[in-house]
This record gives C-alpha cells, structure tokens and sequence, in this order.
C-alpha cells in the first residue's frame, strides 16, 4: 500500500447530521403527490368545479349498451377499426412484420447486439414479482385425514397457478419463513405440528436472496429461488463465450434456481432435482406438470450466453438456438430465457430471445406474454430526465408454450405503461392490455389517458378503445370474459365497464363515480365485483383561488353491483381505520383470501387511528392494529366483520409495537371451518367464525 | 437495516405506503448526506444535493425494478452521485427546488445558520480531511466518485461497480490508475511545500 492509500483508508472521516433537516425533508417528502399516485396525498386538483359534486357517488352511463348480432371474426382478415368506429388515431409504431427468427452465428449475434443497441441501457421500470397468499378453491381431499374444503393461492387465471410463499393442500401447510419451508401437518388442527423443514441452501457468497417462493405438485414441492454469486471469468468458462468478443473477464451473475424436493414422505422431504439458470428470476407459472420460469439476462457487461444446469449438467444455448425479431432496436437487449420444467422427471426445455426487460408478465394456459415498457424520459444514467417529451410505450413479447413446447411467437406494441398482470388477459385468442400514457412537461405530468388494446395472435391490433379518463390514471384492472373493469383515478374513482364483445370495437358500457379508489378488484360472481383500496375525501380549499385538495383516508372496501352494466352500481361499502391503514392485498392479490361458498373475506392490515381529539385533517393515524380482519361477505348485507386475528403479543398489542416484520401477518388459509394465518416466524389456528384460538405454532 | 427489510420497505413504499418510504429515507438519509458532504464539505449544499436526491428516488421508485439490495443501494448511490456532479457543474447555479405543492414544507430556513456553523467547525475539527480533500478535488468528477467510494464510503468493488453502473474489472483498473495519478501529485505537492 502506498502512502496515499494509507492516507485514504486511515483519515477520519466528518460525519453530516442535521436533524432539523431530516425531518423537514422528510415530512415533504412523505407528503408529496409525486410519492406515489396511488395514494394520491394531497394532489393538486385539475378541475375543481366538478369535484365537490363528485364526492357523493354518481352513477353516469356513457355509452348505452347495444349488443349487436355477433360476427365470427377472422384473426387473417384484420381490419383496423371499422365504419362504425373508426380506429383512433395513434396506431403507430406498431412493429411492421412478426419479424421473428434466429442468428445464425455467434457472429450474427454480436452484430446485431452492437448495431441495435441504442446508447440508452434504460433501466426499465415497473415492478418485480412478489409473492402472493392465498384465495379459494375446492379440494377434492386427499383422503385420510384432510379437510374436504381448503383454498389455494388466489391466482389470476384458472389452471395457471402463481409461485407464493405458502402452499396448502388440504392436509398440509408448506410455508417459506426466512431461509426455510416448514412443513407441517396442519389438519386437524388441534394437533398441528411441523413435520420437517427444509433449509434452503445459502449462497456462495452469502448475498442477498429474494425470498423463496413455493408450488405444490402432488408429492412434489418446489422451491424457487436465486443466487447473485457465481464468477465466470471469460477463459475459463469458454464454452459461453467462444467466438464472442463482447465476452467480459469477469462477470457477475445471478441465476435462478429451481429445487424439486420429493416429499412423498412429508416428514422427510429429498431434494430431487437442482435446476439452475443464468439471468435473473423474474416470474414462473405452473400450468399442468410444468412449470414455466422466466429469467433475465442483461448484456450491459457483454456476451455471455445463457445457460441452464440441470443436477449439474451444464447446456449451453447456441447463438442458433436464439430468437430475436428484427425489428425490434430501440429495447434492453437482455437474454430472456423461458425454461419449461417438467415436474414429473425434472427434465427441461427453453427458448432463449433477446426480447428485452421483462417487466410484468400474463400467462394463459397457452401463453406467456411479457412486456417492457420503455420510459423515453430515463436518461442514459437511468435517472428521470428533465423536460422530456414522454413517449411511453409498451413491447410486449407472446411466448407459446404447451408441455414442454416454448416457442418465441410474436412482438407487439401499444402506447403507455401497465400496472401490473391485471391490466393483461387472454380471452378467445386475443390479447387485452390496459394502459396508462402519461406526458410530462419538465417534472409536472402534463397530460394522462388511459385506453384498451386488443391484439391478435401476432399481437396486432385488431381494436383499441383510448383517451379514457384524462388526468387521471389506471388503479386497478379485471378483464372477465366479455367485459372489461378498469378503476381510474384522479380524486374520484370511475369504475368503468367496458364491453369487449366485437374486439374490433371495444367501449364503454357504463361508469361509476365514487370517493376513492381501488388497488385491486377480485371477480364475486358475474355481476358483482369486490374492490379494495383507499378512501379519500375531497376538500374544498377555503383559501380563495386555491385548488382542491384531495385528503387521504382509511382502506375502503366495496361490493359492485354491474346488473346493469349502464349503471353500475355500488353496493355495500366499508371504511378500515384512518389515514396510514393498509394492507399488502392492495399490491398482492395472494394476500387476499376469499370463498364465496361461505362468504369468508380475509385480508391482513396494519390498523392506523388518528387518536381521539385531533383535529388537523392532514394528521397520520397511529399504528394500532396488524393482524387479519375477517369478514363474512353477502350481497344482502354486506361486510360483517367477524373478528380479528394477530400474532403480535398481548402486551405488543397494548404498546402499539408492530414493527417486526417477522410477526406481521401475510397469508391466510383455511380448511374447513379452520382458519390458519402465518406471518415469518408464527402459524396460528382459529375457529371460524368465532376466531376462536385453536392452536398457536413456529415456523 | 437489513436487506430483507430493505427489500420489503421498497416493495411496500412503491405499492403506495409512505411509511415504508420513510423507513427507506431514515436510513439512507444518514449513508447519502455523510456521503455528499465529504464531497462537497459545506453543509448548505449538502442539504440541497440531498433533498434534490430523495425527490428523484422517489420519483424514480415507481420505474425501479428490484433485483436485489445491492443494485438498490447502487441505485440511491448513484442518484446521489449524479446530483453531487451537477453541482460540480453548476456550482452557485445549483439549487434545490422544492416541489410547487411542497414549498410549504421548506419555507422555514432559519436553520441554516446553524448548519453553517456546524458545518465549518466540523471541518475545522478534521484538518486532514480537507487536506486530503483538496487532493482528491483536483480529480475529474468521476474519479473522484470512485475514491470516496472505495476509501469513505468502504465500498467493495462490486458495489462500486453497481454504483457507477460498470463492470467491476475496469473499476478496479481505474483505481489503481487513479491512486497513482494521486501518489504523483501528492508527492510533487510534498516537493513543493519543501522548497
């Protein structure tokens, strides 16, 4: 070490506090519009006139339903628009052919890397997977000594099940708590206990891991996780880089990995099968035996090919065996790779493509669908631009698969960006987005619409329905068969109903103009929707010249009523605590359980109250509550809250101390008339419906 | 923090929870403003750079897709990094501008004195420090990133190599370039001082 090392590493160093603007900045920024809109803190409202009216519900139908005889529609005849409803204008962009092939060469490969790429490695946005908890199903039983009735993860798409951090089957609870699956004997439950646990193993370099997420297939159980540890170094791992020059020295990597563990004997589980790919995990499905994983790989340290490593066995993906579109320049470039696992003997099967970021994904029983939107105002240093012109747009990528078949089909394009896998569906062989576009002037949003696409199988555009609810934007999205219901927001919440009958001609068939919003809708049966999200209050100023402002309140849960679809209606509704009060089903729906069969609702919350005598409108609740809230739902009379469940101790509870994570409650289940909640570090057993404890567990 | 509970409060922040936000915030407040104002050693600065850099975080956290603590942290370091050679760049012409709807919160600057003041007897207290500051300023902006965050921000190669959005081996390399560009101007200033 040199003297000016020594100097560097023994100098002492000045420390920076200024408490006074730790907090002043805080408190700014905790009320900023900016922070999220989805919260909507305080905004400044556009239009103030209208607003007041708004606060009590209106009902307002816009376009009158008028279901006309159904024409059989051919996806080789596509015409954009018709006379009865001329496209929108806009159509542009979209991608001029399918486009897609594969490289001949590792050279091809690297040309087209090196020509295409535009010097904007945007960083792309929109969030990454989480996990999820648990909805209803009915279980056939396993015979023996399991319950007849129990739920299953709350999925999108029936047969298409999602990776969450607990599994239930009926008899058994598998759940992830730190680094571990416990499995325990769960029913009945007055003698649950845990059978076995399976530790996970660490990483190399004890890095980081995102938390490990679970599917159940029969006696099998597998476990998904990632490493970000393995060093390749360019010569030594020639086989995935030869004949690359772009190949780095060294190279960090994170890979997905994907255990298989035969638990046919429960009490001792064995690891099977080790299944690894380079690219990191960004989504899985579970459809039949198979399950699909999604992996990205970026290219912004070079070349290196993908690779998957199955017990050990390394196969390398060959520049011919990748498939790219053409068209496609201005994008990621990152390896996106879709391995189809087949559960049963552990083999696998991928389609590697240079299909750019992978984002949110939908997945039918036939497809999986990725997107990237691309933000135009992300500066190459991947921070927000100032004064840019806003060209949001999305690229969406369909993969087939079928079994073991996964085939890079088609790209496509529409404006604007997604809020998550709700805002994607597949119905009847078209593919349905919704989109939010958003334009800034500088650091202010400008402008905003929201609009609908339906694409066809080579995901062009057979019909759109855009320029919805200006200034505002999408909250909440469910497609269900033939319709459409989207929660745009602004400072009142339009539920609009959208017919998606003729796809060329998607509209509007009705809307609802209520306080508030919802995060996320769930399906009650065809004519009734259940909506949670947030209330608000919109207040008028009492400064003259001075905007509306729209104030926070509690979580908000309401039934919809969309009989007639022109007047969709709002049934029941119910208002949890006081500004602060939320839950993690408003940005999982695997934290929401329902079964409409006996009207169970559960949703975990952390509880805030503004304390009794505090006037000031802006003031935070005070966390007072996180445990479950059960409810038992009807149509007739609504939300009856039936009790609630914690795992936080009496004397927690008393000093309001809910910080720790580890007894915060994610997930519920059920089976039969026994409820079960598990935070990380507990799993508890309640009577339904008097909540009664049956029995108290560690993970 | 951990990183878990990194994780989970950005997971809960970006969902719309401002709470988890401010988790965020409490801690990457102390890391970043330390940070910035070993760079910049003035206190009032500091406080712009900063705020200027929480606004674009959170701005940004929307667009931001997690895939891991490490790229989290490189992410806010790097915002900061961006803003402290704005001011490189603009110097007096820098500013922190509060939000239009956010003024309110920033109307009250009477502690600014108190922060000058802090802030020179700071520097006054760690004579080396400025010494070896004015050292290192005499780099170009990006090389001076590298050695604060390899030296005071006890970075690891990889880190920094996140930060600064390269592959690790060209970061190591510029070091090593860079410490010597340093031994070789320390040492003429040494030779100067002598004579």
């Amino acid at each position: 070490m040199n003297d000016i090392e020594k100097k560097l590493s023994e100098v002492e160093k000045p420390e920076f506090s200024n408490n006074k603007h730790k907090h002043q900045l805080r408190r700014a920024l905790l009320s900023s519009s900016q922070f999220e809109k989805k919260k909507s803190i305080w905004p400044k409202v556009a239009f103030s006139l209208s607003a007041a009216t708004a606060v009590a519900a209106i009902v307002l139908a816009v376009v009158v339903y008028a279901p006309g005889p159904e024409t059989s529609f051919s996806p080789d005849f596509v015409q954009l628009g018709d006379s009865d409803n001329p496209m929108p204008q806009g159509n542009e962009g979209l991608l001029a052919d399918g486009g897609i092939r594969k490289f001949r060469s590792d050279q091809e490969l690297q040309e087209f890397i090196a020509k295409n790429k535009i010097k904007k490695e945007g960083e792309s946005p929109e969030y990454s997977m989480e996990t999820g908890s648990s909805s209803i199903a009915r279980g056939e039983g396993l015979g023996g000594g399991s319950s007849t009735d129990y739920s299953t993860t709350n999925v999108q798409v029936e047969g298409v099940d999602e990776a969450d951090v607990v599994k239930n089957d009926g008899q058994y609870i598998y759940a992830v708590s730190n680094d571990k699956v416990s499995i325990l004997e769960a029913y009945p439950a007055k003698e649950m206990k845990k059978l076995s646990e399976i530790v996970i193993p660490a990483d190399e370099e004890n890095n980081y891991r995102p938390e490990a997420q679970l599917y159940l297939n029969d006696n099998n159980l597998i476990i998904i996780t990632s490493e970000y540890s393995k060093v390749l170094s360019g010569n030594e791992d020639s086989s995935r880089c030869d004949l690359i020059d772009m190949c780095p020295q060294t190279y960090y990597e994170e890979e997905a990995i994907v255990y298989i563990y035969d638990i046919s004997d429960r009490s001792n589980p064995k690891m099977r099968d080790k299944i690894s790919s380079s690219g990191y995990y960004v989504n899985s499905r579970m459809v039949g035996d198979y399950v699909y994983i999604v992996t990205n790989q970026a290219l912004s340290h070079g070349i290196i090919l993908p690779s998957i490593e199955n017990n050990g066995q390394e196969e390398v993906v060959r520049s011919q065996d990748i498939a790219y579109n053409s068209d496609v320049k201005d994008n990621n470039f990152r390896f996106t790779s879709v391995i189809a696992i087949d559960i049963v003997d552990g083999e696998t099967t991928q389609q590697v493509s240079l299909a750019g970021d992978s984002q949110e994904i939908y997945v039918s029983t036939g497809n999986i669908y990725t997107t990237q939107t691309n933000y135009a105002y992300l500066n190459e240093n991947k921070v927000l631009a100032e004064a840019e012109e806003s060209q949001e747009k999305t690229i969406i990528n369909r993969i087939s698969i079928d079994k073991d078949k996964v085939e890079y089909a088609a790209t496509g394009e529409v404006r604007g960006w997604l809020l998550n896998q709700f805002s994607m569906d597949e119905y009847d062989k078209k593919f349905r987005i919704a989109t939010t576009v958003e334009e800034f002037n500088g650091n202010e949003l400008s402008y905003s619409d929201n609009n609908v696409y339906i694409l066809d199988e080579n995901l062009e555009r057979v019909g759109a329905l855009e320029g919805l609810a200006q200034g505002e934007r999408i909250y909440s999205v469910r497609f269900m068969g033939e319709r459409g219901y989207i929660v745009t927001y602004k400072e009142v919440d339009p539920l609009f109903v959208i017919d998606l009958k003729n796809p060329k001609n998607p509209y509007v068939l009705g809307q609802l103009k209520i306080p508030g919003y919802s995060d996320y809708l769930h399906p009650y049966d065809e004519n009734h929707l259940i909506g949670i999200g947030k209330d608000t209050e919109v207040v008028t100023s009492n400064i003259e010249g001075e905007e509306n402002i729209v104030l926070p309140k509690g979580m908000k849960m309401a039934i919809f009523d969309v009989s007639d679809v022109t007047k969709p209606k709002e049934l029941h509704k119910v208002v949890i605590g006081d500004v602060g009060t939320s839950s993690e089903a408003l940005y999982d729906h695997k934290a929401f359980l329902f079964n409409k069969k006996n009207g169970l609702l559960v949703l975990p919350i952390s509880l805030a109250e503004i304390p009794e005598g505090v006037e000031d409108d802006r003031s935070y609740g005070e966390n007072v509550f996180q445990g479950v809230f059960v409810y038992r739902v009807d149509l007739n009379k609504g939300f009856d809250l039936k009790g609630r469940v914690t795992h936080y101790s009496a004397e927690q509870v008393e000093q309001a101390e809910f910080h720790n994570y580890t007894q915060t409650i994610r997930r519920s289940l059920y089976m039969d008339d026994v409820l079960y909640t598990l935070s990380q570090e507990f799993i508890k057993a309640n009577q339904l419906w008097s909540l009664k404890e049956i029995k108290a567990d560690k993970l | 923090m951990t990183n878990s509970e990194i994780k989970e409060s950005f997971l809960v922040a970006k969902s719309g929870d401002e709470e988890a936000f401010g988790r965020i915030y409490d801690y990457y407040y102390d890391k970043l403003s330390a940070y910035v104002y070993r760079r910049v050693l003035d206190g009032e600065n500091t406080q712009d750079i900063i705020s200027n850099t929480f606004f674009k975080a959170l701005k940004g956290l929307k667009r931001f897709k997690w895939q891991g603590a490490s790229q989290f942290n490189g992410w806010m370091y790097r915002i900061a990094t961006n803003e402290v050679n704005a001011y490189f760049r603009k110097k007096s012409h820098y500013h922190f501008s509060a939000p239009e709807d956010l003024e309110q919160y920033f109307f009250d600057n009477s502690s600014t004195d108190d922060v000058q003041d802090d802030a020179s007897r700071k520097i006054d207290l760690q004579k080396d420090f400025v010494e070896i500051s004015q050292v290192i300023q005499e780099l170009k902006p990006k090389e001076q990133t590298l050695i604060h965050l390899r030296f005071f921000e006890d970075m690891s190669m990889r880190e920094i190599a996140e930060t600064v959005n390269k592959n690790e081996n060209s970061v190591r390399v510029s070091l090593h370039r860079i410490l010597k560009k340093l031994k070789l101007r320390s040492g003429a200033k040494q030779l100067n001082q002598l004579n």
